[in-house]
């Protein structure tokens, strides 16, 4: 049985977890092509036009899968932290909604709901639920989704020494380093979303610029667990959502290390979660008087002009530190 | 104690009777206009919704004219909406306010107003006789509107029909006790009876969305006048009052989920935030109780609404039932609405003539 996922949204985030989901089960794994123009065109034509780019990225990786697989893998992911308020953008929540309404022709879509805050019961009629799907036993899933969980959790260590997913997936089997780099480099903090910090189409080679010029970069990624959760005490609330929560708490965490030299925040035009965490990251970055630029996305953003904002950008940083 | 909070539609009437009885002085920011939505956008993130930058105006507007105490409502999300509040409090103390902000959130509403009724020092009693009054203020207005809008399509003379409602509305929030709020709704509905004429049926549409652009007629560019100025009689799908009665109370917001889940089966699965499922809801239940179309209000970065945006041409299709999105923000344009409104209108009268020919 071929199970299609389509590699944005989750995918960058829970690689680990569905890949680990599915083999367990016997499943074949068939990941979209990496992210292109036809596969932007074609996310634009099936999505409406309000939504923000990577939804729409989202359609066009379905599409993408749509004639390769028995089944598209379609979450509904609702809670993986197990924090009481937090789920997803609602976009997220109803993303297998978007799907069925505007792509009619498609293979079946598997929309495993999870939430993790839900009860013992719930969750085992999911499993029923996806077991009838998928012509398996609901312990069997359970199962796979035990150890899927814990394949994440060994994924998230490894991310925070400092490599991103697709080279922290490589080092599950073999170790590779990071580039050497300068003996004082230039440290950014870039903050956002993973689906698009790590897809090198739709931040139109944004990290890879980064590396090019001789920065050493931190993400998200790279915050231990455990510093996040202390930061969000000094928060006045919890936003709503796991990846923003993510994005804040390590920005904050970022603007009190004295190793960081400025901020970068990364986000897709029109993201609602985003106008919170923009100005939130903002008004911190203000008061410590830590430099910070906003990077916004969308289906027009072009190379020359992300290579423009951030020549701008790690020039000033350079003229600050005396550099230049 | 000043205290101050954001318009959204009517609220502002059971609000201030509450805190009139209570006797603590309030400041209530003018209605929304294009001063309240310059200083809200000022200020505000570029992609918040519209909403958030008008109640960002009125309370900057408020706290400018001697407000000290901010009282909003918070939220468990997972739509913007619970976090405005704090952004809001963020915002505005950067900016060099000082005040007090009060945050009704759900899970500590009754410590909450514990606090306040202490600061007050007035009894609950005082404090429970002013809620009750104000919230039949409030019934009593949601009521009139929607007799209003049923009325406007049909009337000889829109303009009066409108100054009737104006008055009846300042009545209504003026009265002191609960019966003199009935008469003086009963007296406003009269008077926008006598006003109807009789004609055919004109088309029904039904207006779906979120809460604040559904009853700020400000944010919704007026779209139910423009709707019944092309004679076509608007019903809007959700009012404050019924949205209290539906959704905040723990004894029938079992039920209405139950029934909306159920309406909206096929459609959207899951309640995403925010309007999204009351949207999918009322679109559906709609299409299958006789409206001849549907007008989809929301702000342009709203995330469940560009959910229901999608899940709704579907509908449109299946339930053969035509729907207009207006997708709303601060750069819209009236006259672009209404060459819309117009064009919608015009569709509606055409398939409305053609059933009754063929009848
Ligand atoms: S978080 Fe922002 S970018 Fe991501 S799906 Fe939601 S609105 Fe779009
Ligand atoms: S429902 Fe939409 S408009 Fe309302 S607060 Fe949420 S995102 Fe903003």
């Amino acid at each position: 049985m071929k199970i299609g996922i389509p590699r944005t949204l989750t995918y960058y985030a829970y690689k680990p977890l569905w890949e680990t989901f599915f083999q367990d089960l016997g499943c074949e794994i068939v990941v979209s092509e990496k992210t292109s123009k036809g596969i932007l065109d074609k996310g634009v034509e099936f999505a409406v036009n309000d939504a923000c780019i990577p939804i729409k990225l989202f359609h066009g990786h379905v599409h993408n899968i749509g004639n390769r697989a028995d089944f598209i893998f379609v979450p509904r992911l609702i809670n993986l932290t197990g924090e009481k308020t937090v789920t997803y953008c609602p976009k997220f929540l109803g993303l297998t909604d978007m799907v069925r309404a505007s792509m009619p022709d498609l293979p079946p879509l598997l929309d495993f709901r999870i939430d993790l805050r839900e009860k013992w019961k719930a969750r085992r009629r999911e499993y029923e639920r996806l077991g009838c799907l998928l012509g398996m036993s609901p312990g069997r899933i359970g199962h796979a989704f035990r150890s899927a969980k814990r394949a994440l959790r060994s994924y998230r260590r490894r991310l925070s020494h400092g490599n991103d997913p697709e080279r922290a997936v490589a080092e599950l089997r073999e170790h590779t380093g990071i580039p050497s780099l300068p003996s004082r480099p230039i440290t950014l903090a870039v903050v956002g979303y993973p689906y698009l910090l790590y897809d090198d189409f739709v931040n139109a080679g944004l990290m890879t610029k980064l590396y090019n010029m001789g920065i050493r970069i931190l993400t998200p990624e790279m915050v231990p667990e455990r510093q996040l959760l202390i930061k969000a005490k000094g928060l006045p609330k919890d936003l709503f959502w796991t990846f923003s929560n993510q994005v804040v708490r390590s920005a904050i965490y970022y603007i009190d290390d004295s190793r960081v030299d400025g901020i970068i925040h990364v986000t897709a035009f029109g993201c609602g979660p985003d106008s919170m965490v923009g100005k939130l990251i903002e008004l911190e970055a203000k008061q410590r008087g830590v430099p910070y630029v906003l990077i916004s996305l969308d289906e027009h953003t072009g190379e020359a002009g992300i290579l423009t904002r951030l020549e701008a950008f790690v020039d000033m940083l350079r003229y600050r530190r005396g550099e230049l | 104690m000043k205290i101050t909070f954001p318009h959204m539609g009517g609220v502002y009437i059971p609000l201030k009777t509450l805190f009139e009885e209570l006797q603590v002085e309030v400041v209530i920011p003018p209605f929304n206009n294009d001063e309240m939505k310059g200083l809200g956008c000022k200020h505000s993130p570029e992609y918040s919704c519209l909403p958030f930058k008008l109640i960002l105006g009125n309370v900057l507007h408020s706290l400018e004219r001697g407000a000290d105490t901010v009282i909003m409502l918070g939220g468990s999300g997972p739509c913007r909406f619970g976090y405005f509040g704090h952004l809001l409090n963020m915002i505005a103390r950067d900016l060099g306010y000082r005040f007090t902000f009060i945050c009704l959130e759900p899970s500590t509403l009754h410590g909450d107003i514990r606090d306040f009724i202490k600061k007050v020092g007035c009894g609950y009693r005082t404090f429970l006789r002013a809620l009750m009054l104000g919230w039949k203020k409030l019934e009593a207005v949601d009521g009139l509107q929607k007799k209003y809008w049923t009325c406007l399509p049909y009337s000889r003379d829109k303009e009066k029909s409108q100054t009737v409602l104006r008055n009846a509305v300042d009545q209504i929030a003026a009265c002191r006790s609960v019966p003199e709020i009935k008469s003086a709704a009963a007296a406003g509905s009269n008077a926008l009876d006598s006003l109807r004429q009789a004609t055919d049926s004109l088309p029904r549409v039904a207006v779906v969305g979120d809460i604040y652009t559904l009853n700020e007629p400000y944010s919704n560019q007026n779209i139910e006048w423009l709707l019944a100025e092309q004679g076509i009689e608007p019903c809007r799908s959700i009012y404050t009052s019924g949205w209290v009665k539906n959704s905040l109370l723990p004894w029938n917001k079992k039920a209405y989920y139950c029934r909306a889940k159920a309406f909206a089966k096929g459609y959207l699965e899951d309640c995403i935030g925010g309007f999204a499922l009351d949207t999918v809801y009322h679109a559906v239940s709609s299409a299958e109780t006789g409206f001849d179309g549907i007008v989809h209000v929301f702000p342009v970065t709203c995330m469940p609404e560009i959910v229901s945006r999608q899940v709704l041409e579907k509908i449109s299709l299946e339930k053969k039932i035509p729907i207009m999105s207006l997708a709303l923000d601060e750069h819209m344009e009236r006259t672009g609405v209404e060459t819309r409104v117009e064009a919608f209108a015009e569709l509606l009268h055409g398939k409305k003539h053609n059933v009754n020919q063929n009848l």
